[in-house]
């Protein structure tokens, strides 16, 4: 849609609603009001509906003599389909201009008739989709805990699911985003949005630590005086200083990854805590861990609280890397408290914290120059929060991009001003934090802000209080900060960052002039659906787990077919998607009990070749695999199933108690045949069992014993045991000569899932005499490569 | 497995009908020529490169206060070292950088060495309007040609035009390299770790004897083609097909990974990644002898090579003048890389950045982003194209209208931006009427860049 449209749409969205503000840079064409009714139904399709329609078709949407019933309409199947009918052809006659009402405005009528008099819920608003069949309420539960909590649901779970139907769902999942996993996942979806993990140490060293002033932090580097190092040959003294040296070393770390993930772990305290996520701009502290609040020498807002310590056995420096076994630091570093910032600092007195708008890290990590004036700040508030595009604005470039005779192009030349317009006051938001992300605020000499030539700050036609030294002045960012999270488009935002995390996808692009019909019904579906999430999350306390619950239960989570008749434009319906190395590596943990070495943090280049991100200069993820990527994953299964197989068989399995992951129903003794040759009928029937346990376990697919699949499956593991055993048989005529021994790697000697301490020799497993062992190995192998694995 | 074997197979499951149109036999075959594209993430100073335009106070008097007197470079525009006198290719002279003999010293030779050595096969395309200083949207058009989003980046089409099934065929480290879902990217950061993906069974976890007539990994690679093809005749949501037929195609390719790595150290035992640049980074070496050995060992068809270091706000001399200097060290690296492979005489090398850089320097000594821009195009060795400068921007470095034919300004002509050289691009590698290709239209008029 180009720029000249949608502004004619915006204008007469204004014109209809009395609206006397500015075009506000909302180019995703929906509405611009500020006063959006959270609750079960839709305020401005009812206000647009009251204009436009019923006239017509009457207040209750019961029909005039010119306007058909609303009741149970031929076309009130759904919102999506409503949406379309009134896209193409409403309000007929006596408002040309009025055909206009497409998109959101469309939208928005079409939720209230169908709220008003057609009786739709919510739930049914954002769960149904004509056309689109659900997976079964067990699997989206099996999905939804492998991919937010890194673990199969429980018996127990898929119980109350199975008794409780949605209500069990969203009870087992109100739990599973109780779970210290759901954090790591959560962290992961808003880094991709905000990318602040690049000041990791595994990316950078002190690379959040270097970003803080040293005026302003005298401290920052505090451990390096707490833990000094000793002199001395004493025995006494060398050991201290192997202490000091792994403190120092750990606490570091901690610190410096603390201070990089303070705007990640502010949005997870406020997920945890069912606190409401416009605190992502307008909180009045940051978060701190025991490390990182004596970098800041911040105050905890509850001065009694107190940072949870550890075990020795759960010693957290040396968890983080087996180096540290000297440090005797004990406090979890996982442990974030809000604080604030309230102290002297070299040009402030203190931190007017505004949620991650004043954090150091989002500061530097969308930095600005003395010339771009916080500009590309501006450019992402308005894309992370506001859920717009600036560039979208640009519309028509004159031929010649450069003016360099007006005197403030940005304000003077209308080619300039129609993107500044909405862009700076935002960015002058910014002045007084400067290009580092460090507060000096713009009335004082150490400032390098210039008021000249950018417009004052303000959002959306409204502006700041200008004066200087009124409170809100000073505090400008909390007041950009408040501004957002009363905007509508806010919801967008969230929405959107929840959605891609969720379903792992962008969202529909809004459908261009000649987009077709299917095409303009795809994009109104989705948009109504998210909105009605968006909604319910807001009218929740803007509780993200809310809006979370509702896209696992939407169409576009559970999507298992789609009726391509009714639904056209459909390749964008499901949450199928090829895992990134995160969740590759939380699913192997989930199923077997130990993630990938190859994956593992420290070794940042293979999780990028595996299409991940360094949250730096890669921060793209790849969706479709190449024949690299497919050949990691094939080496990963080979790998896995090496090392997972007879480790799984060290476990206890009992009449009383199953340990298993895996081979729940056999043993390593469990052969098809006899000595003899002959079938052993209920040793086929526990492999096939088995194999059915592992379809579900591991591809959430739950096959019937007889399934082909589940005889494809057997196949392989008896031509691979058959192989075996006639090698076995006939060791001299093959070379390498076949063994009786497990290659070294895949013996169980290990306990893969606790840092690969050495078993019990009587629990280890060295031989597999009769190639059961790697006939399971087989499956697993074809199982792990799996596209059910490899992609969720 | 060979794909041979894998037709068998899905031949004896009665599936063959399901294979993809992008299994014929024109794909399969090794790409005939190759395509990298290198990045100068951050928007590079083109009058610090091939467009200089020297230290005469161009913009004294409209910014009064910029450093070096409203100069556009600060040093002179040398005719005599610095130019080639029969296409007139005039590149920059060094300042002193970081005040350092050291250091000038290699950064004038690396320029030298550069443009003495490659102007043979170098069209320097100058006075290119990007009609953008955002970064996101500059990248977007000098790689695609469009300011709008959507358009595949030229690499991704050259990639699909080629054959969109090898292992690797587009490998992207950076840079705009949106595909639109013609070809997967491949990020090849680790190649040490490609070493052992060549056979994912080499370890012998699965027993295979030394003849290899005995695998029990290929039983588990057919069972696994014969589930993939079951799953794939079955799925009925459009988002699973596509994506099984993606891994369908991707997984019937040969893998020659193992190729790759010989390959690999065939060039670096030739051409060390770690020669020479004087403790600088050597990243974009090691970007650029993996891609020259992808395209030997024909599992990669194009690349984006992408490097950093030219976002120059402040400090601009010291700084821009070495990333600069790096960049034309890295690619030649990668043409000696790419004659030691063999394929020097079949590789396109085109090096661009999102846009170019203020025509003055700021209070900072730094420079800003400017929407005009050059890129150099390195035709393939022996294919008698290169010597030629085309296009110009004015002597204040703004872009003007220039002939179609010619490049030289006129005044009927028109502005050249990234639609028009992309456009040019696609015709000289040959894929513009490729249906890929025409999917994503180009709607300008012919400029004649590489005639």
């Amino acid at each position: 849609m180009n720029t000249l449209r949608l502004l004619a749409i915006i204008c007469f969205l204004s014109a209809i609603t009395g609206c006397q503000q500015e075009y506000d840079g909302d180019v995703g064409g929906a509405s611009v009001q500020n006063n959006l009714d959270f609750g079960n139904y839709n305020a401005e399709g009812a206000r647009l509906y009251g204009q436009q329609c019923a006239g017509c078709h009457g207040v209750e949407g019961n029909g005039t003599e010119i306007g058909t019933p609303l009741v149970a309409c031929a076309t009130c199947s759904s919102i999506s389909v409503l949406a379309q009918e009134i896209s193409l052809t409403m309000p007929i006659g006596r408002n040309a201009e009025a055909s206009d009402c497409v998109g959101q405005c469309a939208n928005d009528v079409a939720e209230y008739i169908m709220y008003a008099f057609n009786g739709l819920s919510l739930y049914q608003a954002t769960t149904s989709l004509d056309g689109v069949s659900a997976l079964p309420l067990t699997s989206t539960l099996r999905n939804a805990t492998v991919q937010l909590a890194g673990r199969l649901p429980t018996d127990a779970e898929t119980n109350q699911v199975i008794n409780e139907g949605e209500a069990g769902f969203n009870s087992v999942m109100a739990r599973v985003m109780n779970e210290d996993e759901f954090y790591v996942r959560l962290t992961e979806i808003f880094n991709d949005v905000f990318l602040t993990d690049k000041y990791l140490r595994v990316n950078q060293f002190n690379g959040a630590l270097n970003l803080l002033d040293s005026d302003d932090f005298p401290n920052k580097n505090w451990y390096d005086s707490a833990y000094p190092n000793v002199e001395g040959e004493e025995p006494e003294q060398q050991a201290q200083d192997d202490i000091n040296d792994d403190n120092r070393g750990c606490a570091n770390i901690f610190a410096n990854d603390a201070v990089a993930r303070e705007g990640l772990e502010l949005i997870n305290y406020i997920v945890r805590n069912n606190r409401p996520i416009t605190e992502l701009v307008t909180a009045d502290y940051t978060m701190v861990n025991w490390y990182s609040q004596k970098v800041y020498d911040a105050e905890l807002v509850n001065p009694e609280a107190t940072f949870a310590e550890l075990s020795d056995a759960e010693a957290p420096c040396e968890a983080y890397y087996s180096g540290y076994s000297d440090a005797t630091l004990r406090h979890d570093p996982y442990d974030f408290k809000p604080a604030k910032i309230n102290r002297q600092l070299e040009h402030t007195t203190a931190i007017p914290h505004a949620g991650i708008l004043t954090s150091a890290m989002f500061l530097n990590r969308f930095p600005t120059t003395n010339t771009n004036r916080n500009r590309h700040r501006s450019y992402i508030v308005y894309d992370k929060f506001l859920d717009t595009d600036i560039l979208e604005i640009e519309g028509s470039r004159p031929e010649d991009a450069i003016d360099t005779s007006s005197a403030n192009p940005t304000l003077d030349n209308p080619a300039c001003y129609t993107c500044h317009t909405v862009m700076d006051p935002v960015a002058s938001a910014f002045q007084h934090w400067n290009d580092r992300g460090r507060r000096i605020p713009s009335t004082l000499n150490a400032s390098s802000w210039s008021s000249n030539g950018i417009s004052t700050a303000g959002l959306a036609g409204k502006i700041l209080p200008i004066e200087r030294g009124n409170s809100q002045f000073e505090t400008m960012l909390q007041w950009l900060g408040n501004e957002i999270s009363q905007d509508p488009r806010f919801m967008r935002a969230i929405t959107r960052h929840l959605y891609n995390g969720i379903i792992g996808q962008d969202l529909l692009n809004a459908p261009g002039d000649n987009a077709d019909a299917d095409t303009v019904t795809a994009y109104n579906a989705q948009r109504g659906i998210l909105s009605n999430i968006g909604k319910a999350m807001a009218a929740d306390n803007w509780n993200v787990k809310t809006a979370i619950t509702g896209l696992l239960l939407s169409p576009y989570y559970r999507a298992n077919t789609v009726d391509t008749k009714k639904v056209a434009a459909a390749d964008h319906i499901g949450s199928s998607r090829l895992l990134s190395p995160e969740m590759l590596q939380r699913k192997l943990k989930a199923t077997l009990g130990f993630d990938w070495y190859e994956l593992r943090e420290n070794d940042q280049d293979n999780r990028i070749m595996f299409g991940g991100i360094d949250s730096d200069s890669v921060i793209d993820r790849i969706h479709e695999p190449s024949g690299l990527m497919v050949a990691m994953q094939e080496r990963m299964a080979v790998e896995m199933a090496c090392r997972a197989t007879a480790f799984d068989f060290t476990k206890t399995r009992t009449p009383e108690t199953n340990e298993r992951r895996l081979f729940k129903f056999v043993s390593p003794d469990v052969q098809p045949f006899d000595a003899d040759g002959f079938e052993i009928p209920s040793n086929i029937i526990a492999i096939k069992k088995n194999i059915q346990y592992l379809h579900s376990a591991l591809l959430g697919e739950n096959l019937e014993l007889s399934s082909p699949e589940i005889d494809a499956t057997y196949q392989l593991f008896l031509s691979t045991w058959q192989l075996g055993n006639t090698m076995l048989a006939n060791p001299d005529d093959y070379e390498p000569e076949p063994s009786t021994y497990l290659e070294w790697t895949c013996r169980a000697l290990w306990d893969r899932e606790n840092n690969d301490q050495g078993l019990e020799d009587e629990a280890r497993i060295y031989r597999d005499e009769n190639y059961v062992i790697r006939s399971w190995m087989s499956v697993m192998t074809y199982l792990l490569s799996d596209y059910r694995y490899i992609y969720e | 497995m060979k794909r041979r074997d894998f037709i068998q197979i899905l031949a004896a499951t009665g599936m063959t009908a399901s294979l993809p149109l992008t299994v014929s036999k024109a794909h399969a075959a090794a790409p005939d020529h190759f395509l990298v594209i290198v990045n100068a993430g951050g928007g590079w100073d083109p009058t610090s490169l091939c467009d200089p335009k020297g230290n005469l106070g161009q913009y004294a008097s409209e910014r009064p206060d910029a450093r070096h007197d409203g100069s556009i470079n600060s040093v002179a525009i040398n005719t005599e070292t610095k130019r080639n006198p029969v296409s007139g290719m005039t590149w920059s002279d060094t300042p002193r950088i970081n005040n350092n003999d050291t250091t000038t010293s290699r950064v004038d030779g690396q320029f030298q060495n550069f443009f003495t050595t490659y102007h043979d096969k170098l069209t320097v395309i100058n006075g290119i309007d990007n009609g953008t200083n955002n970064h996101n949207t500059g990248n977007r058009a000098t790689w695609s040609g469009s300011l709008e989003m959507g358009y595949p980046s030229l690499a991704a089409l050259f990639a699909a035009s080629k054959n969109p099934s090898l292992p690797m065929a587009y490998i992207s480290n950076g840079g705009y390299d949106f595909t639109a879902s013609l070809v997967s990217r491949a990020r090849a950061s680790s190649a040490g770790f490609i070493d052992r993906l060549a056979d994912p069974n080499s370890d012998r976890y699965h027993y295979r004897n030394e003849d290899q007539s005995t695998d029990i990994y290929s039983q588990i690679k057919q069972a696994q083609a014969q589930r993939l093809a079951r799953q794939k005749s079955n799925e009925s949501l459009p988002l699973r097909r596509q994506q099984l037929n993606q891994l369908f195609t991707v997984r019937q390719e040969d893998n020659d990974l193992a190729k790759l790595s010989e390959e690999k150290a065939l060039i670096e035992a030739v051409k060390p990644t770690n020669d020479h640049m004087n403790n600088r980074e050597q990243g974009f070496k090691r970007q650029a002898s993996l891609v020259a050995a992808a395209f030997k060992s024909g599992v990669a068809a194009s690349a984006n090579i992408s490097t950093g270091g030219f976002d120059t706000h402040g400090n601009h001399d010291n700084s821009q003048y070495q990333s600069l200097g790096d960049l034309l060290e890295g690619i030649a690296y990668l043409q000696e890389a790419l004659e030691v492979a063999g394929i020097a005489d079949k590789t396109t090398v085109v090096i661009g950045s999102d846009f170019g850089r203020t025509p003055y320097y700021n209070s900072g000594n730094g420079k800003d982003h400017w929407p005009v821009t050059s890129v150099m195009v390195m035709h393939p060795t022996g294919s008698g194209k290169g010597g030629k400068v085309f296009g110009a921007s004015t002597d204040k470095f703004r872009s003007q209208k220039l002939n179609l034919t010619t490049g030289q300004p006129d005044e009927n002509g028109q502005l050249l931006t990234p639609a028009h050289v992309n456009l040019a691009l696609r015709k000289e590698l040959g894929i513009h009427n490729n249906t890929f290709a025409v999917r994503y239209p180009l709607h300008v008029d012919d400029f004649e860049a590489f005639s």
